[in-house]
């Protein structure tokens, strides 16, 4: 091996190709000049494309933590003016059942609260005769409260009764009812309607104006084929759903190559 | 002309290609199998210097740079074929090594023949060592090869060379 000699060699050769000038041939400017003009609107086409991919999820996730957003909750106290429980009264003798209320007091509105939401449910499903009659907001509760109301009453009365007539059991009714329409009313019928009404509003055909509409509109400007790329829809409980429609996107991609 | 052509003027990039498109292809035909495949070459170089030009950072000469892109550009390609699976293999030549050549009488096209009849692999090593000045090192990492095998097909590739060029010039004499 003899390096030297190998070197003067490639020497050769390089000095001979460093003044090798071949003809450039003719049209290939042309071709290049062709291909970089060719080559511009694709490159601009493809950042609008995912501006306005990136434009949508954006204004989606603002909208959806817009409705997601902590709500301070406040909880509302009702007043009980004369609360009186008759399940209390009427396991101890009549007789000391007034000062024993008015010692308990605090406790007992919670229990009876309970008791109306209990039996006003019941209510609902067994007699619907009552509920027919119902008229008036006021009247209603009233009735229902009663109703609710009723049956531990009229068993109590029957435990009563027995033991004591002469207590006149009647006054005690009369109490309870009293203090029952003196407590601020929640209304079971009332929650029954908000039922009806959410019922009402899951039939698809009366789809209110929502979100996703607002939202079709910003995909319609940025995409403008028949099909969209991203479809928005509310579903029956308010929920926003997001349809891709993922073959457009790859149709997409072979035009672009 | 470099600032014309990094501002997109499409003047500027033509006369950037007439000044050198002379002299690269001067080097793609070295790398190419063929003249045809040395044009596909010099353009497909053209187009990635006007659309990388700004990656050219002003270290060493803008025409070193435009060179060593036509270089990269033949590896690609050069890679790109052997996906294709077409590699051959040199027979096992004796070496002799001591001649030298009266080179001048040789036309730089008889030379570009004989380089483009070497098997590429031999053909690339021999570029890029004899005439681009890489060292075995760089060109074992970019070929994918070891620095043996980079070394063993450079002097393959001499010693086929010189013993092609004395054929021809002994043919000329013959011719004579």
């Amino acid at each position: 091996m003899n390096p030297g000699k190998k070197n003067q060699f490639d020497e050769q050769l390089r000095e001979k190709f460093e003044g090798f000038r071949p003809d450039a041939p003719a049209g290939l400017w042309e071709k290049i000049a062709a291909e970089l003009d060719e080559q511009h609107p694709r490159r601009r086409r493809v950042p609008t494309w995912w501006m306005a991919v990136a434009a949508t999820i954006v204004v989606v996730s603002g909208i959806v933590y817009w409705q997601n957003r902590p709500v301070s909750v406040t909880y509302l106290h009702a007043r009980a003016e004369e609360p009186v429980f008759p399940a209390q009264k009427s396991t101890e003798p009549v007789a000391s059942a007034a000062p024993v209320d008015t010692a308990e007091l605090p406790a007992e509105p919670l229990d009876l609260e309970k008791l109306r939401h209990v039996f006003a449910k019941r209510e609902r499903n067994i007699s619907d005769k009552k509920r027919l009659r119902v008229q008036e907001p006021v009247e209603q509760s009233a009735e229902v409260l009663g109703s609710a109301a009723s049956p531990q009453l009229a068993s109590h009365e029957t435990e009563v009764a027995p033991a004591d007539r002469s207590l006149r059991p009647g006054d005690t009714l009369k109490k309870v009812n009293t203090a029952i329409t003196a407590v601020p009313p929640i209304e079971p019928p009332v929650v029954l309607e908000e039922e009806e009404t959410m019922l009402a509003s899951s039939d698809p055909a009366k789809q209110p104006f929502g979100v996703s509409s607002i939202l079709n509109y910003v995909v319609k400007t940025v995409d403008q084929r028949d099909e969209k790329l991203v479809t928005f829809s509310n579903d029956e409980e308010g929920s926003l759903k997001l349809d891709f429609n993922f073959s457009l996107a790859r149709n997409k991609k072979k035009r672009i190559k | 002309m470099y600032e014309g052509c990094k501002a997109g003027n499409r003047q500027a990039q033509e006369r950037l290609y007439r000044a050198l498109a002379s002299k690269m292809l001067g080097v793609c035909l070295r790398y190419a199998r063929s003249t045809f495949e040395a044009e596909d070459m010099l353009q497909t170089g053209f187009i990635k210097v006007f659309r990388h030009i700004d990656s050219y950072r002003g270290v060493g000469s803008f025409e070193g740079w435009i060179r060593r892109i036509m270089v990269n550009t033949a590896i690609e390609m050069y890679r790109a074929n052997q996906r294709s699976g077409l590699t051959v293999e040199m027979d096992a030549v004796t070496e002799d090594g001591q001649q030298t050549f009266s080179m001048d009488e040789l036309e730089c096209e008889d030379l570009l023949k004989l380089i483009q009849t070497l098997p590429d692999g031999y053909r690339m090593v021999f570029n890029m060592y004899a005439l681009e000045g890489f060292s075995h090192r760089e060109i074992a990492e970019t070929l994918n090869i070891s620095e043996g095998a980079s070394k063993s097909q450079l002097s393959r590739a001499r010693t086929w060379l010189r013993e092609k060029i004395k054929q021809l010039e002994g043919g000329n004499y013959e011719s004579r």
